[in-house]
């Protein structure tokens, strides 16, 4: 909603020429609405059967999420740039950046050859 | 819209009750059955004779279309009342999917059921609901749909083609050509859309015996090489008055809010192939040994497998939400006569649409690009059928409005609601700063819970 303020407080109505930002701004709610799906579809199952009977759910989520929230940083990062100047364009880097890479310290390498092997047995996509 | 629960795009200004989010966990026995039916279809009949359905020999297509009939993987979104079996939108979804490995029949099942038959499901009159959707629903009769011509692609309301109603004012005089017309060479129906004196855009049904109504010769695809792709010129081509659909100068409501329905069901047809994509190459990878061990064992292949499938999930994930909202919006209006709402429910979730389009696809085409990364110089080789998934694939990010132009569609839609008043997107943008500058907690736990709390 930032980004999307910013490009609509920049350009106004004459933002439908500016399809560079428009083309970033979608990849945000894109990246938004298949993390909140997995999000949340993985929190309803929990509600319903626990953490430890989801536990594939909840490793192909938390892969999925590291990916999506690297992009999102990358594509807010250049938004920004785009968009704003000078001291409000520091002010909010700094918080971009900081807001994402709160959830960036984790490292799921042994998390997705778990999730590899957990595939191999069933010999098909599951979850 | 007080009718409904969810909003077209509210996901982006608003959090979500998992409670009320549809997921493949909520399946009916309805939906395991018909999904089963579908899936053993695709495998038994389909998958066996790939190989001449690659090799164009198109009598193939009708045959399998009439047994998907005769199974009712055809009639899902048909009311009973017209022969179909009235199923819900998840349904459609999971045929969609169950069908989405089968490559160019595939293109030609879903072509035929979302975007050649939904027009006159949606917008016919009574009397073109009876003569047309009990043939469509049972696959004596397929369809097709005509929007794209030589200079309207993406601005697909410059159409050229018209419309002229004759001294008699029983016909329309249509004139005009479409191309890349899938399922052209075996199609009884085809939507067509024209220009009434020129100017009114409209939509029309017009039978394959219609006077003045030729084929192009058969186009050279990348892929999917089994669905027919041809073009379809009208010269003085005779249309009843009677199969004019909707009404004059409102082509476009039918035009684009049935590519709505198309661009899910697509999304859902490309989580199938992509599922089917990655069983096959893991299938490959623990067969395939170098350096003393099968290659599936190797680190770096479990990490491609593990993005493949984290992917999916996404993918399979944002498709169900959407079948949720969408039958939520359509579901009781399978009959409706009230062709307005009915655009405007179809509409609502313009953006989840787009959106089911563009990631599925670019989903599948990842995890066809993968697969035969995977699959080393076997991928390059035909007959392990890597190489038919990556040509087939490609169409997805083209067909049914380019992913560009979807892309676009989705902050624009967010604009216009704003422009209307309807978001007040300067307070948005102000909550949005202040989440990001601190009162965020930092918390423990899994990613998705702290996911939620930075929503709130």
């Amino acid at each position: 909603m930032l980004q999307a303020g910013l490009i609509y407080e920049v350009y106004g109505p004459a933002l439908v020429h500016e399809q560079e930002a428009l083309m970033n701004l979608a990849d945000l709610a894109i990246g938004l609405y298949a993390a909140e799906s997995a999000v949340y579809r993985t929190y309803k199952a929990i509600l319903n059967n626990g953490e430890e009977r989801e536990s594939a759910k909840i490793a192909l989520t938390r892969t999925f999420l590291q990916k999506t929230l690297w992009e999102t940083e990358r594509i807010s990062r250049v938004l920004l740039v785009d968009l704003t100047e000078g001291e409000k364009r520091e002010k909010l880097m700094a918080s971009v950046i900081q807001a994402c890479s709160r959830y960036q310290s984790f490292s799921l390498v042994y998390e997705n050859r778990k999730i590899a092997d957990r595939l191999y047995d069933k010999e098909q996509y599951v979850c | 819209m007080e009718r409904l629960k969810d909003k077209g795009a509210s996901f982006l200004f608003s959090s979500l009750n998992p409670e009320a989010l549809f997921t493949p966990e909520d399946f009916t026995e309805e939906h395991q059955m018909i999904g089963a039916t579908a899936r053993r279809f695709a495998e038994k009949e389909v998958t066996p004779v790939n190989e001449r359905i690659e090799n164009q020999e198109f009598e193939l297509i009708p045959e399998l279309m009439k047994k998907a009939g005769d199974l009712g993987l055809l009639a899902h979104s048909i009311p009973e009342k017209y022969g179909g079996l009235g199923l819900d939108k998840i349904s459609k979804g999971i045929v969609g999917e169950m069908i989405g490995p089968t490559g160019g029949y595939g293109v030609a099942h879903s072509n035929h059921t979302c975007i050649a038959t939904l027009p006159i499901t949606y917008f016919g009159t009574e009397e073109q609901k009876k003569k047309y959707l009990p043939k469509l629903a049972s696959g004596e009769w397929i369809g097709a749909y005509c929007l794209t011509e030589p200079n309207a692609g993406s601005d697909a309301l410059s159409a050229q083609t018209t419309a002229v109603l004759n001294e008699e004012g029983t016909h329309y005089c249509l004139n005009g050509t479409k191309i890349y017309i899938t399922n052209a060479v075996f199609s009884d129906t085809f939507i067509v859309y024209a220009k009434v004196d020129g100017e009114h855009f409209t939509a029309f049904i017009v039978e394959k015996d219609a006077p003045g109504l030729s084929l192009g010769p058969e186009e050279k695809k990348m892929g999917i090489k089994g669905s027919s792709t041809r073009s379809v010129v009208f010269e003085d081509c005779l249309v009843s008055k009677e199969n004019l659909l909707g009404e004059v100068g409102r082509g476009h409501v039918i035009a684009l809010n049935v590519l709505n329905l198309g661009r899910f069901n697509l999304g859902s047809a490309c989580v199938g192939a992509s599922k089917f994509g990655l069983k096959r190459t893991m299938k490959f990878v623990k067969e395939r040994r170098q350096f003393g061990k099968e290659i599936a064992r190797f680190p770096a292949t479990k990490q491609k497998i593990a993005w493949m499938a984290a992917r999916i999930y996404a993918a399979e994930s944002l498709q169900y939400r959407t079948a949720g909202l969408i039958e939520e919006a359509l579901g009781d209006l399978n009959d409706a006569n009230d062709h307005r709402l009915v655009g405007k429910q179809m509409g609502e979730f313009a953006v989840e649409c787009a959106i089911c389009k563009v990631f599925s696809s670019e989903v599948l085409d990842y995890t066809a690009d993968e697969a035969l990364q995977l699959h080393g110089g076997a991928g390059f080789i035909k007959e392990y059928g890597a190489e038919q998934m990556y040509r087939d694939s490609r169409i997805n990010r083209i067909f049914e409005g380019t992913n560009e132009i979807n892309r676009l569609l989705i902050p624009t839609y967010l604009f216009k609601k704003a422009m209307k008043g309807e978001v007040d997107l300067a307070s948005k943008t102000k909550e949005a700063i202040a989440r990001l500058n601190g009162s965020v907690p930092q918390t423990e736990g899994t990613f998705f819970l702290k996911k939620r709390q930075l929503k709130q």
